[in-house]
Parts: structure tokens; sequence; C-alpha cells
């Protein structure tokens, strides 16, 4: 194997392991955050290093170094202490492989040979998600009897039984999206939602299938135990279900899982039915064939983009009391001076691009690039629809639950398979 | 109590002594006959005393006029439809031996004669579970008798297993020994409480589990049990009312009016309109405040934290308007025996508006969130049903009793301080279920903002005391020059505001339901015997009523849609 | 003026609202609102800032106890017991000694409040004759370390001085 080779290897390995472990941050912060605002308070906003809060990316920081200090318990009176401390362990490996056959940008042709850009370039595609999610329910039912707590056990039953009557659904919404694409591989999936229909409209997933998207956002909800499906760790009702008796650095491991299964769940969700890592109306060929009007507009865009941040973040960024010296306002200012240095060096680059190396690998690396930052806004905008939905409903009870699975989402599945496939038949 | 109503009591009873007090009438009986005459007062077509308030006792061991007996026992009985109220009094001879018990007629007698034997060791005989209720299970001794030195504390060592009452209750349920050996149906026993994040305080609920539904429940409170009523007794009227203030502490100014009302009411004080229209405001101002926090809470067990701060941010709001009012946030201790502490504040009205207005807005945004959503409505329609008459049976009042279709509202019913020159309108619900108690406490909110503002506009100026010198404190300035102000003071002070000798109910449409006082006064200023009959008390009482054969995830949400507030349920 | 009894009206039976999503919809656009508008203008946070930025203080506030003084700095109070006698919480520990400069016949030689007990009723301050004891300190939190310290005498009450001037005080308060 080349240098090239071994480069793209852990490249795509890191991206496809670290990048997740990355967004945890960033959703528990979206999630905090994003619930405080919605709930017109303020959130965390006290940690900061000399002064600097982050907007309370701070307290992520915090918040890790006092789980790992936490005393860790295990109940004395369990008889199963190795499943103890394997459960969590279960349920944060399981999220973490699940990503590894997510495209995150279009297959990357260097010196004539194809590097498929996913954590492991496997053509399993959506079976292999399948597959994993479903094994991450043994780490929570092994929580819940491991914990020889009632609240635990009742807890990991709800849990097991809930993702059980959910995969059900969710897969059959897959097989009426699989007769319409044709492949199980993402990445031709994504390559199928370029084309466009009726010649405007590109003919995204949520386009083609709205049934079968919304039986997979509320299936996926439910696999991941998002609100309105919480209820396996119903504060209010199980204490904290499955987890009661966990702390420290296993409860962390929980909650991380969590969050990775959240933000896995979300790229799925966009790669099947949002476009994945596609511009819309801008398929990878096309970017590449007018990479330089491509990185002219992005030079453009950039400090326009950036000015607007700043200027947003000037008017916000202080305390809305009387305070000398305000800290805020200089945390402010250290920002934008970082964001116009950002801005620079990112012009920079771009014209070194166009000046010395437009044509050639380069314009495919800037497209990789672009498709990476795309797909990560598309799932973080997924994500935060995620957080939206669960400060606002409040949850099912346990046997509405098994009703919503069974006896609604599953009959109009199968129902969308018959419709589809009789659309397809008939238009071929 | 009119002359018609007396005279057929006078002829159904005809060896009672019947007499009236304030506008109910007192049936003294002899215990014998107690029971008949509170099965006939019940099931007799001119009488129909479908709710039994309360149940108390008195020992009279130190009262100053010599008794029948050391003990004498009362209840309390209403009918709702035409506004009577009748207490049934009997001498009780011998505690030990008892006097029969009167569940079979109301389920309501079951908690209230358990707290009778808890406090004045008084047996019934034939109560199905009689054991303590507000002092813990090692308890020796009955702390109301005047010969309970009150300042002896007992602790509890061991927790109450009450393994025989959930198996009792069990077996009423028709679960047989077998099942409960046979591994594969066993019954599975949790406990949600007292430490448990939907008790808000400390409740135990001791439910039998088959799976998730529950097929037994037995409750424990006493937890936050605080000694009110023996309090009390050694302090003047005026000094028990900030004691009132920590009985519902989410409406504490409510307990504070209904407490004066009731002492006022017997001294036959007629207190300023200013003050009948400011105790009108700030009932419902407070009204408001407890109904967001038991939604705000109830909506939290169910999932949806974010109606809690929508209905919280404004509660928050008000407490601005009470602090600058009263002087403290929670425990105003705003009212005085004929009158008020001091008047509304410049800019008051401005302000009230203002809090208002963000009431309405933020409980609306609640309301969206919450009142077409299906989620709600699977989770609170035709769950937890309370029918009318096992709610009247077991003493339901309030917005509890009202969700089950009894449109009963003392404002409406038995109306006090002007409560009929207003407009409003008093929700009524059909099913008895969560789903009608939880939106009667919305629309409750809207209908006291009405009051509030048609009361603002015809609050008049004037005084906020009756200026009666045995009850009001005399002006700092005639305290401070003359000497009568100053021994005038000194009494009130020292020897309380005296009331004539008696016994008397009276009752206030708290937020909760009605919370009643029933005093004995001994003619000095201090109560001899003060008891408060607790709405949310005889509420919890019928909880497992609601409870069995639905889900712990419905019991979760029950327990906060029938506002629970330990302060109140435990004194 | 009537006081009327209406029925509630139970929602939950028309179609839109049996298919989940767009009642679902709906509320999700309500805490969009709030969303949008806390960000475009995080000073609509309600959010107070302590203890940076204090409560308000009213003079009708009930904080901590002080004894007030006359113009010459003895202490105003007379020893007559009468708040001790009123307190619910029996808090208030007077012990009376003769007076010597004459303003009247007793002063207190000990007056010792218990702040844990105290229950912030303000029935001291409406008992005394003579003024002599207000709680206008506008101090709202009673912390400290240990026990004894918030057990305060008659030096640390007649050093804390009042938090508003006699003209608030006595539209506010008195």
């Amino acid at each position: 194997m080349s240098q090239l080779d071994i480069l793209l290897v852990l490249l795509r390995v890191a991206v496809g392991a670290f990048v997740p472990l990355c967004f945890i941050a960033v959703l528990v912060w979206l999630e905090r955050r994003g619930a405080a605002f919605f709930q017109d308070r303020a959130g965390p906003n006290r940690a900061n290093i000399f002064g600097f809060r982050a907007a309370g990316l701070v307290q992520n920081a915090a918040d890790g170094i006092k789980l790992i200090f936490k005393e860790d318990v295990i109940p004395g009176h369990s008889a199963h202490k190795f499943y103890f401390v394997l459960a969590p362990l279960i349920v944060f490996f399981c999220a973490l492989v699940s990503f590894a056959v997510v495209p995150f940008a279009d297959t990357l042709v260097l010196e004539g040979k194809q590097y498929i850009m996913q954590g492991i370039p496997m053509d399993l595609g959506i079976l292999w998600f399948l597959a994993i999610t479903g094994f991450a329910v043994y780490g929570i039912i092994l929580a819940g009897w491991s914990s020889h707590n009632k609240y635990g056990v009742l807890g990991a039953l709800r849990a097991s039984a809930q993702v059980i009557s959910y995969e059900i659904p969710m897969g059959l919404a897959l097989v009426s999206l699989l007769v319409v694409y044709g492949t199980i591989n993402l990445n031709e999936i994504v390559h199928f939602q370029g084309k466009l229909l009726f010649g405007f409209i590109p003919m995204w997933g949520v386009v083609l299938q709205p049934l079968a998207a919304v039986i997979f956002i509320v299936s996926a909800f439910a696999e991941t135990n998002r609100t309105p499906f919480d209820l396996a760790e119903g504060e209010s009702e199980l204490v904290a279900g499955f987890h009661v008796e966990y702390s420290a650095m296993k409860f962390a491991l929980f909650f991380m899982g969590e969050y990775v299964a959240m933000f896995v769940s979300s790229s799925i969700i966009i790669t099947l039915f949002f476009g994945g890592y596609q511009i819309p109306w801008l398929s990878t060929e096309t970017l590449v064939a007018y990479a330089k009007p491509v990185s002219m507009l992005l030079m453009g865009l950039v400090p326009v983009a950036a000015a607007l941040f700043c200027g947003w973040m000037m008017k916000n960024n202080k305390s809305h009391y009387d305070r000398p010296n305000d800290p805020r306002v200089r945390e402010a200012k250290v920002y934008r001076i970082i964001i116009w240095m950002m801005v620079v060096v990112v012009e920079a680059v771009l014209v070194g691009y166009l000046l010395y190396a437009a044509g050639g690998a380069a314009d495919r690396i800037l497209v990789v690039l672009l498709q990476i930052v795309t797909f990560l806004v598309k799932t973080f905008m997924m994500c935060f629809v995620y957080v939206w939905v669960r400060w606002t409903l409040p949850r099912f009870r346990y046997d509405q639950l098994q009703l919503l699975g069974w006896k609604m989402l599953l009959p109009l599945a199968l129902l969308n398979i018959f419709i589809t496939s009789a659309v397809v038949v008939a238009l071929s | 109590m009119n002359a018609t109503a007396l005279e057929k009591l006078q002829a159904a009873f005809p060896e009672a002594t019947i007499s009236t007090v304030l506008d109910s009438a007192v049936i003294a009986v002899q215990p014998e006959r107690l029971i008949e005459t509170l099965s006939h007062l019940k099931n007799d077509k001119d009488f129909k005393f479908s709710l039994l308030l309360d149940v108390t006792a008195i020992d009279y061991l130190e009262y100053p006029v010599a008794q029948e007996a050391r003990f004498a026992l009362v209840y309390t009985l209403r009918n709702w439809q035409k506004n009577m109220v009748v207490q049934v009094r009997t001498p009780v001879h011998d505690p030990d031996a008892g006097v029969p018990t009167a569940t079979h007629l109301w389920d309501s007698a079951n908690w209230g004669e358990r707290e009778v034997y808890d406090q004045y060791g008084i047996r019934f005989i034939g109560h199905p579970d009689l054991r303590r209720i507000l002092n813990h299970w090692q308890f020796k001794g009955h702390p109301l008798r005047k010969d309970y030195p009150i300042k002896l504390g007992q602790i509890c060592y061991e927790t109450d297993s009450m393994e025989k009452e959930i198996r009792a209750r069990l077996a009423l349920k028709g679960v047989s020994q077998s099942t409960m050996q046979d591994i594969n149906t066993e019954i599975m026993f949790l406990n949600l409480g007292p430490s448990h994040p939907v008790t808000h305080g400390a409740i135990r609920i001791l439910t039998a589990l088959d799976g998730e539904t529950i097929v037994a429940n037995v409750n424990e409170i006493g937890y936050l049990h605080r000694g009110f009523e023996k309090t009390a007794e050694n302090l003047t009227y005026n000094q028990v009312i900030p004691l009132t203030d920590r009985l519902n502490y989410c409406s504490a100014l409510m307990n504070n009016i209904a407490y004066v009302k009731a002492v006022e009411s017997w001294l036959g004080i007629e207190i300023t309109e200013r003050t009948k229209f400011m105790r009108v405001v700030m009932s419902e101002f407070f009204r408001i405040q407890d109904h967001l926090v038991c939604i705000a809470a109830n909506l939290v067990d169910m999932g949806g934290l974010t109606n809690y701060w929508y209905l919280y941010n404004e509660k928050e709001a008000s407490y601005d308007l009470i602090s600058r009012l009263t002087g403290a946030r929670l425990t105003s201790s705003f009212t005085r025996i004929g009158g008020m502490y001091r008047d509304f504040y410049e800019g008051w009205e401005a302000d009230m508006e203002n809090h208002i207005k963000n009431i309405e807005k933020g409980v609306s945004d609640s309301y969206k969130l919450v009142a077409q959503n299906r989620i709600v409505h699977d989770r609170t329609q035709g769950v937890c049903v309370m029918s009318k008459d096992l709610a009247l049976s077991y003493g339901f009042t309030g917005p509890c009793l009202r969700a089950s279709g009894v449109p009963f509202d003392l404002r409406k019913d038995a109306p006090y301080y002007n409560y009929d020159a207003f407009d409003f309108e008093v929700p009524v619900g059909t099913k008895g279920d969560l789903y009608d108690r939880l939106m009667i406490r919305y629309e409750e909110i809207f209908q006291s903002i009405k009051i509030i503002r048609q009361a603002m506009k015809m609050i008049p100026e004037g005084p906020i005391f009756v200026s009666d010198h045995r009850v009001a404190l005399p002006p700092k300035s005639q305290v401070y020059g003359k000497i009568e102000g100053l021994a005038n003071h000194f009494k009130l002070i020292f020897e309380g505001v005296k009331t004539p000798p008696g016994e008397w109910y009276d009752s206030f449409e708290a937020a909760n339901g009605e919370l009643g006082f029933h005093f004995v006064s001994d003619g000095s200023g201090r109560p001899y015997k003060v008891k408060v009959r607790p709405p949310c008390f005889y509420i919890m009482g019928g909880f497992h009523e609601m409870v069995e054969g639905s889900m712990i995830a419905d019991a979760v949400i029950n327990l906060g849609c029938i506002n629970i507030i330990g302060g109140e349920l435990d004194r | 003026m009537s006081v009327t009894v209406k029925i509630m009206e139970r929602k939950g039976s028309s179609f839109l609202e049996k298919i989940y999503l767009f009642e679902i919809f709906k509320g999700m656009r309500v805490t969009l609102g709030h969303l949008w508008r806390n960000l475009c203008d995080n000073s609509r946070l309600y959010v107070r800032h302590y203890p940076e930025v204090k409560p308000e203080i009213t003079p009708r506030w009930r904080g901590r106890h002080r004894l007030t003084t006359h113009e010459d700095g003895t202490v105003k109070c007379v020893a007559c017991f009468m708040c001790q006698t009123n307190c619910p919480a029996k808090c208030i520990m007077i012990e009376a000694g003769e007076r010597m400069d004459g303003k009247s016949e007793k002063v207190p030689v000990r007056f010792d409040i218990d702040l844990l007990e105290c229950i912030y009723c303000g029935y001291c301050v409406e008992a005394c004759p003579m003024d002599a004891i207000r709680m206008d300190t506008g101090i709202f939190s009673v912390t400290s370390y240990d026990r004894e310290s918030v057990f305060v005498g008659i030096d640390e009450l007649l050093a804390t001085k009042g938090a508003f001037d006699e003209e608030e005080y006595k539209k506010g308060g008195a």
C-alpha cells in the first residue's frame, strides 16, 4: 500500500471515530443551551477558563472532569458485577461503531484510485447500521438487570420492548426506500438523491417517500430513547430507569453513548432522506468541473458570514447588567480577532489554490471538504430537531408507545411498501 | 341554616340537642345513637348530607366548663346542594372502648377516624384499618391530648414495612395466596417514595405491581407533620397566622385569609369593604399561583418540561409584587384578625395588571403546547377516573370534585366577601379523569384573572382595619403617646384577641378545595383547639381508588394532578 | 353579575388532533418562537445573574433584625418584653437591667435572637411600642458556617444599620 493509501485509511478512521466523539461535546452543549433558550433561561454560563466561556462549551470540560473524579459505585448486593461494568461499554461501543458506514463525502478519486469516504469502506450500507443498533439494547438490559434494583429492571424491560417494537417499522420503512433506490449502499443512495424530479426538485428521500420518512424518523427517535420515547429513563417515573445505580464514568458512558446514537441516527436520516453530504443541485462532477467559480464564491461568502456572526456576537455577548471590565466583552473581542484570523487563513488557502493548484487533485480535495462541511451542517440541524422535539413534547406511556409502534406505524409501513412497489412497477 | 331546616332536624332527632352555631346546626347525641343519626342524615331524602367534611375530637381535660365526658367526637357534614352544614357531636366516655365507626357510610371517615385515633386515642369499632396516620408507627401516646407534653418528641428507628396492609389490600382485590407464591405470576412490590422525584415532597406510595399495572396501593403520609394544631394551642389567635402560611405553602395568603375569616365570623366582626376586596384580589392571585405550580409540576412528571418554565417564570415574576406588598416571598402572614397587616402599596394596580398579562401569555403558551396534543390526551383522558359518588364519599372538594362533575364551589354556593357580585364561571368536568382535573385548573386561572380585573375596578378607598379596640392594635402614635393606647396594645399582645367561649366551624374555598377551620374556644385569647380541615388530606385518602387498575406512569401523573401539598396534608 | 357553571370541553376527537403530527408541529412552532426571540436578543432571557445582581428589597421586606438607637446612640429598647411575648417562634431572649441615663426605667442587658428559629414574620416589629426593633437591614440571606454565629446578640443587632432612610421606611413599612 502506498503512502497515500495509508494516509487515507488513517484519515477515514479518524473522521469515522473522532467526529462522533467531538460531536458529543457539541450535542451536550446544544441540548443544555437549546433547552435553556427554549425555556427563557440561560443554561450553563459560569464555567470559564480565564474568563472565556465559549457560550457554555467549557461546561463540558467541567462536567467531564467532575465525572472522572466522582466516586465510582458498584452496588454491593449485585451478583453480576461483570455485567454491571460491561453494560455501558456495550452501549457506547455499538453506538460508535454504527457510524462506520455513513458516507461523509463522495468517493475521492486520487491518482486514479477510488477512496470510499466512510469510516470503514465496505458496501454493507444500511444493513450494518440496523444490525449494530439492534445490538445496543443488550447493554441497557444488562444494566437494568445487574443493578439489582426494581427501578432498573423496570427501565430495562421497557427499553427492550420498545427497541424491538420499533425496529420493525424502521426496517419496513427502509424496505420501501430500497424499492425506490434499488441499492443498500449508502453512497449510491446519496447519488440517487442528486437526480432531479420534474427538472428542479432534488429527488431527496423526503420528497419521494414522505410517509417512509415520517415512520423512519419516529422509529429513530424511539430507537435512541429520546423524548417522547424516553420512558426507559423517565426521570419522574422511574427515577433514572436503567441507569439508576450508575455513577461517575460509567454513567458518563451511557450519557455519551446516547448522544453518539443521536448523532448517528441523525446522520443516517439525512443520508437516506435529505441528500446526505450533497449540496442540493450541485453533484460532485459539477462541483469538480466548476471548482474555480465555486472557490471564488466561497471567497466572497466566508467573510460575509463571519461579519454577520461577529455582529450578532458583539451585540449579545455582554453582561446585561452593570459590570466593570466586563469579561464577556473582552471575550467577544478576542473571539472576533480569532474569527477574522481564521477568515484570513481560509482566504489565503483559497487564493493559493486558485493560483497554483487549480485543476487536478486539489479540485477534488476541495469538493470533499465542502461535502464534509455540508454533511456536518445537515447532521447538526437534524440533531437540533431532536433537541427541539425533546423540549416540546411530553412522553408516552409504555402501552401507548407499543400501540403506536405495532398498530399504527407497522400497518402504515406495509401500506407504504405496497403503494411504492405498485408505483415503481407502473412507472418502469 | 334556615328555620325550616332546623325544624326538620329537630323533628327527625327528637332526643338530640340541636343548636345553631354561625350557619351550621350542631346536633348533640349519645354514642349509642351516633351511627343511626349519621346514617339518617346521609340517606334521608330531606337531608342527604353526602359529604363528610371532617372528623375530629376534643379533649376537655383543661376546659374551664365541665363537660359530660373528657372527650367529644365531632363529625362535620355538608349538603352541597342546599348549602347546609351540620356537626354531629357525641361524648366519648372511654376512648379505649371506643365508638362505632362511620366508614360504611362515607369513605372519608376512614382517614378522618384514623387521624382521631392517632391524635386522641379514641378507638373506632369496626374500622377496617385503624392505625396511625400522621405520627409514625412507633409513636407511643396520643399527642393532641392535653396531658401529652409538647416538648416530648419521639424518633422512629425502623421503616414501617406495611406488608400486612398491602397484603390485606391484595386479598381484597382478589389476588390469592397461591398467586403470590407462584414465581411466574408473582406480584412485585414497588415503593414510590418517600424520596422520589414525583412525590413533590415526601409521601410514600407502596404499590403491588403485576408487570406495570398497579394491583393494590397503600399510602403512608405524615413525613411533614410538624404539629401545627398542638403548637397553635399555645399561641394567641394572631400568633397562629404565620403558622398558617406554612400549611398550603403554594398559596400562603389564602390560608391566612381562611383562618382569620373563621375567627372573625365567630367574633361577629364585619370587616371593611376595602379589606374584603383586598382579600378577594389576593385570594384569586394566590389561587393562580397554586394552579401554576400544580400544572407545571404535573407536566414535568409527564415529560413536558418546557411548560414548567413558561408557567414558573411568571410565578417568579409575581413574587416581586408579593414581596413588595407583604414583605416576604412565600410566608406572607399578611392578614390580621379584623383586617390586613398593611394596605396596598402605591402603584400596585399597574404591577398587578402587568403580572396578569404575563401570566395570561405564559399560560396560553403552555396551553398551546398541551391542550390539543394527542400525546397529552392519551396520557390523561380516561385515566384514573373518579366517579361522582365515589368522589363525594371520599370527601373530595375543590377542582378534583368539580372534575368528577359535581358543580360545588363555595364561592358560588355559599358566597362570602361579595363573590356573588362578580361575573365568573366555575368550570366543571364530565368524566373525573386526569384530563378534566388538568383542564379545570387552566380554566380556573383564566377565571381568577377575570375576577381580579373586576375587583380591581370595584375596590373602594377606605380603612383596612375595623376600628374595634378588642381586636385591632392601636396606631403606633397612640401607643407611643397615650396610656390607653399602650394598655390596649399591651393587653392585645400579651393576652391575644379574646373570643367568646364555644365551638365553631368555618370554611373557605382554597385552591385545593374546602379549607375549613374548627375552633374550640375557652374564652381566652388562645384557642383551646384548632383543627384544620385540609382539602388534600381527603383527596389523598381516595388516591388508591383512582390508581388501582392503572399503570405506574398514571399513578405518577395522578399524584401531580391532585395537587398534594405536604404542608397541608400533614400539617 | 352572575356565577355560572361551565362544562369543560373535551378536546381530542378531531382528525387533525388524532394524527399527532399536526398539533406537534404547532407546538414546535411555539417553542421555536421562544428560541428565536431569545437568540436574537439574549437580554430577554428570564435570568437574574445572582450574586452580581441582587433582588429588589423594599422597605417592607422582613430581613434580618436590628435594634434602633436614639440620636445620641443609646439603645431605644426598654426591655418591655412585648417582642419576646409576641414572637410565635419564641426566638428572642431578653434580660432586663436598670437604665442609668434616665431615658427610661429599664434597658436590655441581653438581647439574643436565634436567627435559625426565627420565622421572619415581623411580629416583634409590630409589637414593639418604642419602634426599637426593625427588620429593615435589607439582609435577605442569613447564612453562616456554624450555628453560633447565627445566634446574634445585642452588639451585632445594634451595629447593623438600616438599608433605608426614615422617609422611605415610613412610607413603605412602618
